[in-house]
């Protein structure tokens, strides 16, 4: 038991909060990349 | 000597990196936006499934591999709008006040990602979402001040006015940039200290370092892009384009 506690952690789990953080941190630098993209200084005419 | 030699590296790395990306062409800026990318989606692969699990934190630690480098870009960011303050109000430039603007904003950005990612790490670790703790606290008092300050440059017209008040503004803030740093030694609460290279795994350091990579040539996209259009809006504001009837004259 406290082998596999060791191999596993004392959290057991928790793929959830790990996927939701990283797919938040992804979406978030498309959505500022992209904002950037549509601000971005345009020659005048 | 080691620490001190990475740091004059480090800042020549990013400085030089800066300059060349906002004066080279933007195929550049693309580029290092690709290998930010590259390096991004493989730095999850090695932190989500090369790296061992913590012996604590089981695989919830996986999420430290992007909460820590998005505030270290954050600090990075907000120090730079600091040093860039000092400088406007000593020798007044637009280019230093376009480059306190894009550091502001950048700031804030990856200052709110971590501080969301580590109320996300906190839920199944601490048992809450939110506490008061200091260093968190301190953190969440930069952000406010720091979308105060954007919210400054967006309610002054004169650019003069405007980089003379943001800088002062961009300066008081600062001070909570060393409390942000050091709170976790100085009041010892829930948030832990930060750790050493030597005390973990191998491989967590590498996959920290991987995505801190990548976080750092995404950052160095986005200051160069938004310091452009800082100084795009600045340019118009100070040397209006003519109008038509004096060009048709």
């Amino acid at each position: 038991m406290t082998l596999l506690l060791a191999e596993a952690g004392r959290i057991q789990g928790g793929w959830n909060y790990v996927w939701t953080a990283y797919g938040l941190t992804w979406g978030a630098l498309a959505l500022y990349a992209w904002s950037l993209w549509l601000r971005r200084p345009r020659k005048e005419p | 000597m080691t620490h001190a030699l990475f740091t004059v590296v480090g800042l020549v790395v990013v400085g030089g990196g800066l300059y060349l990306l906002v004066r080279g062409p933007a195929s550049l800026r693309a580029g290092v936006a690709v290998l930010g990318l590259v390096l991004l989606i493989s730095g999850a692969w090695y932190g989500l499934s090369v790296a061992p699990p913590d012996r604590e934190m089981g695989n919830v630690q996986r999420i430290m591999y992007v909460h820590v480098p998005a505030q270290w870009m954050a600090l990075m960011a907000v120090t730079l709008n600091f040093f860039c303050s000092v400088a406007y109000l000593f020798r007044p430039g637009w280019a230093k006040d376009a480059l306190a603007e894009a550091s502001a904003e950048v700031g804030l950005f990856f200052g709110a990602v971590g501080l969301v990612l580590g109320s996300i790490w906190g839920k199944p670790t601490w048992g809450v979402y939110w506490s008061w703790d200091p260093r968190l606290t301190s953190e969440a008092i930069l952000l406010v001040a720091y979308a105060g300050y954007l919210a400054l440059r967006r309610f002054i017209d004169d650019a003069e006015r405007r980089a003379v008040w943001s800088a002062v503004v961009g300066i008081i803030i600062a001070v909570d940039i060393p409390i942000i740093w050091f709170s976790v030694r100085w009041w010892r609460s829930l948030h832990q200290m930060q750790s050493s290279p030597s005390t973990v795994d191998p491989d967590m350091v590498r996959a920290l370092r991987w995505n801190a990579f990548a976080f750092l040539a995404l950052w160095l996209v986005f200051l160069s892009s938004r310091y452009l259009i800082a100084r795009a809006r600045t340019q118009r504001e100070v040397a209006p384009p003519p109008l038509a009837a004096e060009v048709a004259t």
